[in-house]
């Protein structure tokens, strides 16, 4: 990119100015600290070196859509309209600031005030903030929002949650505002039992996810009838929201919070990022919630008008007394959100969580019967659940790349207790060839080994 | 509002999307009623209605790609669309984080280069990808600054802050468990150096500091603040969110700090896509690398090949501040626009961000309050005393703005400035532009003088007027229920 300045523009504006040089205007940062050489840096590209030099890196790269995946754990590859992209990359999108002017923003502001009404309703809850950077951080905060209404500090968290979320809420809670204790899991689920023996006086509320990150959906009413026992908040923690398009929601089921990631949603799986968080709650806690609001007011002629409220809350008027430092969002992502709730809508929703529901089971019960694999645990799921591979699961993964395909997560990366076990998620994007093909290898790759150890 | 509701517009049974036909049979033993949801109570449309429904609301935006956008702070530069190209190539978009590593090697190489160049950008000696924006850059610098101190068996409370830093500062220190201590500014703007004197102790953790800061001007000095706290044992943290105009001019890590957070966008032209996501990798020095995030970029040879892979062995590690490795796309962006410019190219951005602030400083200066009249770095700051006299305040001017086709600059920041008015026109800007910009503050000048209530009934010509943001908070509704 070259910038628009000319030689001589640059002489006149210089002179305007009284000086003969760009370089004295840097005369305030100490002579001895000026660099005196230049950045060591790659020579300067033009688009079309960039181009190539960037599909070169892209093609040493092997993309989900190139071959047959099962692997999911907290990230999902749904079907994409093509409008998402089409819309949100529209400059006047994706080159606006945070709507600080509410005058000149009104096209964001009434886009995040539909993202916060469509989470809501697919989550059962009545206020949701203007989005979060992800899932992860959106619950480190929820737990923050947890301690705060409580006004205690012990946080009872499911091993059941992501364990990328739980280690990213051990960082947050390193600034000392929570402590968290662990509950157990039998079968998969989150011991409700453990759960009643543990919870104290100075508990300040429960973290659970549904569906879990082994997939199984967790008995969320008997563990909001403990927390409404013992006065504490439920927080639900969503990766799969899109689960929600038939499961019946957090926030019907006695959640005082529900906080997840919306990646699910219309957004690419991306490496990991940008994706997208949320946090909603019930109407008493709206001014709990960290993050920016969008809010429905009047313009001064009495129409209809958007604009961020409850600022007050925020860091650039509170500073330390804040509810949370964060600033900068994921507002474009939030707006892909909006559409595609709206673009699949009521029927759309349904449907595709519906297919990946029918299909997992498909799946499930076709590999159980046909290839080896046992399934760990009995729960009730929707569209990932954890199995039991007869041999090392890192060799098994190996070998069914080799056939093209990912077959799922080796989980005993974050639980040791389970080695041999692998996380397979089945989306609406996969198809029953795939679902067969998979068998088929499986049964290729387990012979194989078998014959091996003989 | 001009644009109905998405709501409003469903009708019932209307379909906007097509599956493929489910290839399975359906799942005979469904869900029990207890687990099924009854409704969901999602807007029905069909694709071309929501097409235009978000095409309409886009249309009632001002942007960089529409608008002049001269926000103080923000750095509200062109985004060359060649990088949303890159970014939305499937070798990129279409990757899962937990893919072997052997597929993505693409993908790690591109944060690799990332953090060496943005090492030696900013001179430090390691960088982490992973935070998502600056604000959580700076609450992972100021977690490795508490696990630094809490190695060394050092307790320390208290960390410093100017009164002219972002919100952010402070908000971050209280999130990080740490006693915010404010100091104020000097004549010049800069930091007091009595009062940081006065509060340097054995109990200060951190000086947190945005240099040029929020007023736009370079603290001359820079060498004796960074001295001092660290003759106290203490870190200095760099707020990066001004690091556009010393691009290759200086570096924050000669002047000595120790943790830098980066805003890619800002600096390193991200769209901001109104109001994220961002990215804001965090630099540290040597001393501090043990407490990075997990995982850092690694290379190494494999049988002779050049490999890339992540390393989560670091076990004085902060731990992760966000799921898997940041907002990666963001990062080829990021990637794509250092490549583009090259070391001359960088240089040349803070240059020209620089010159075109103070050529429009200058030009104004006449007309409004210029409280700290010096050379300025990307942005200044003018005050609207003068138009308060007539009882025009710093807001109405950015109103007014809005019917002359420009976005305002930020208002009422920083706090120690009244009726501030910050302006960064960025360096994308031509002078045609900056010279239409200073025609409309000139005439507005002039109307707060002549017809004040013109400038206070503003704006006239979006598609809302001034809202009501009383009743916004009174009554809050956040939800279409």
């Amino acid at each position: 990119m070259i910038l628009p300045h000319t030689e001589s523009e640059i002489k006149e504006m210089l002179s305007a100015l009284g000086l003969s040089s760009l370089e004295e205007m840097f005369y305030d940062i100490p002579e001895k600290t000026r660099l005196k050489r230049p950045l060591n840096l790659p020579p300067k590209m033009s688009e079309a070196e960039l181009r190539k030099q960037f599909k070169q890196l892209a093609g040493k790269n092997h993309p989900l859509s190139d071959q047959i995946s099962f692997l999911g754990a907290g990230v999902y590859r749904h079907h994409i309209p093509a409008i998402i992209p089409a819309l949100i990359s529209r400059g006047e999108f994706a080159t606006a600031y945070t709507p600080y002017q509410a005058e000149a923003s009104q096209g964001t502001l009434q886009a995040i005030y539909e993202y916060q009404s469509l989470i809501c309703k697919l989550v059962g809850m009545e206020a949701a903030n203007a989005s979060h950077y992800d899932g992860a951080t959106a619950l480190a905060e929820a737990g923050f929002m947890a301690a705060d209404i409580s006004q205690k500090n012990e946080i009872l968290i499911s091993r059941g949650v992501h364990p990328h979320y739980r280690q990213v809420i051990q960082t947050y809670s390193k600034g000392g505002e929570i402590s968290l204790m662990e509950l157990p899991l039998i079968e998969g689920e989150t011991a409700i039992q453990e759960a009643e023996k543990m919870v104290s006086p100075k508990t300040a509320g429960i973290i659970l996810q549904s569906p879990n990150f082994f997939g199984c959906l967790e008995n969320i009413l008997a563990f909001s009838e403990l927390c409404r026992k013992n006065k504490i908040p439920l927080i639900i923690s969503v990766n799969e929201p899109l689960a929600y398009g038939i499961l019946k929601p957090p926030g019907e089921l006695g959640a005082d919070i529900v906080a997840g990631e919306g990646q699910s949603l219309g957004i690419p799986t991306s490496f990991g990022g940008p994706h997208v968080g949320f946090i909603a709650v019930k109407q008493q806690h709206i001014r709990k919630l960290p993050g920016r609001l969008v809010g429905m007011t009047l313009d001064k002629s009495g129409k209809p008008a958007f604009t961020l409220t409850l600022q007050a809350r925020e860091q650039h008027i509170r500073r330390e007394k804040a509810s949370s430092n964060i600033c900068t969002n994921q507002s474009l992502c939030a707006v892909a959100n909006a559409i595609y709730l709206s673009v699949l809508g009521k029927q759309g929703v349904q449907e595709a969580a519906w297919q990946c529901y029918h299909k997992a089971h498909y799946a499930f019960h076709e590999w159980e019967k046909e290839t080896g694999l046992t399934p760990l645990f009995k729960a009730k799921f929707f569209h990932e659940f954890a199995m039991q591979i007869p041999i090392q699961s890192e060799k098994f993964l190996k070998e069914m790349k080799k056939h093209g395909i990912l077959a799922g997560y080796p989980i005993e990366i974050d639980y040791p207790e389970f080695p041999g076990g692998i996380l397979l998620t089945i989306t609406e994007v996969n198809t029953k060839e795939e679902i067969l093909d998979f068998s088929k290898k499986a049964q290729k790759v387990l012979d194989l080994q078998k014959c091996l150890n003989h | 509002m001009p644009e109905p509701l998405i709501f409003e517009k469903s009708s019932p049974e209307r379909k906007g999307y097509l599956f493929p036909s489910l290839d399975v049979p359906i799942f005979e033993n469904s869900l029990s009623s207890e687990a099924a949801r009854e409704d969901l109570p999602l807007p029905e449309l069909s694709e071309l209605d929501v097409v235009r429904h978000f095409t309409r609301l886009s249309q009632e935006n001002f942007s960089i790609d529409t608008h002049f956008y001269p926000l103080g702070s923000c750095t509200m530069k062109y985004n060359p669309k060649i990088h949303d190209e890159l970014a939305s190539l499937s070798g990129f978009s279409d990757l899962h984080p937990f893919q072997p590593e052997d597929q993505v090697q693409g993908a790690l190489e591109i944060m690799f280069q990332l953090q060496n160049l943005l090492a030696e950008i900013t001179g430090m000696d390691s960088i982490s990808l992973e935070p998502a924006a600056g604000a959580h850059g700076e609450f992972t610098g100021l977690l490795m600054v508490q696990a630094y101190f809490k190695d060394k068996k050092e307790s320390r409370r208290q960390v410093l802050v100017p009164d002219s830093s972002h919100g952010t500062n402070p908000a971050t220190a209280a999130m990080a468990g740490y006693e915010v201590v404010q100091i104020p500014s000097n004549s010049r703007g800069g930091v007091e150096l009595e009062s940081l004197k006065q509060s340097l102790s054995e109990n200060v953790a951190a000086l947190m500091l945005t240099n040029p800061n929020t007023l736009g001007l370079f603290d001359e000095n820079i060498l004796e603040i960074t001295r001092l706290v660290h003759e106290k044992g203490g870190i200095l943290y760099y707020d990066g969110a001004n690091l556009n105009p010393i691009l290759g001019i200086a570096r924050p890590g000669d002047f000595g700090f120790d943790v830098v957070h980066v805003n890619l966008h800002k600096t390193f032209t991200i769209p901001h896509g109104g109001g994220g996501p961002g990215a804001g990798p965090v630099g540290v020095k040597k001393f501090l690398e043990p407490y990075l995030p997990v995982p850092i970029v690694k290379k190494k040879k494999n049988s002779g090949q050049e490999w890339y892979y992540l390393d989560d062995h670091y076990p004085k590690s902060i731990g992760k501040i966000k799921a898997y490795y940041g907002n990666f796309l963001h990062l080829v962006r990021g990637l794509a626009y250092i490549l583009s410019q090259g070391a001359e190219g960088l240089k040349r951005i803070a240059e020209l961000s620089v010159l075109n602030a103070n050529y429009m400083k200058e030009a104004l200066k006449k007309y409004y309050d210029l409280p700290y009249d010096r050379m300025c770095q990307h942005e200044f700051v003018l005050s609207a005393k003068k138009q308060k006299a007539y009882g025009v305040k710093a807001s109405d001017i950015a109103k007014r703005l809005l019917d002359y086709g420009f976005h305002p600059p930020t208002i009422y920041f920083p706090l120690i400035v009244e009726e501030a008015l910050m302006i960064e026109p960025t360096e994308t800007e031509s002078r045609e532009m900056l010279d239409k910009f200073i025609r409309a503050m000139i005439q507005i000048a002039e109307e707060a003088e002549k017809n004040p209530s013109l400038v206070k009934g503003a704006p006239y010509t979006t598609p809302i007027s001034r809202v009501d943001e009383v009743l916004a908070a009174r009554k809050p509704n956040l939800c279409w229920c």
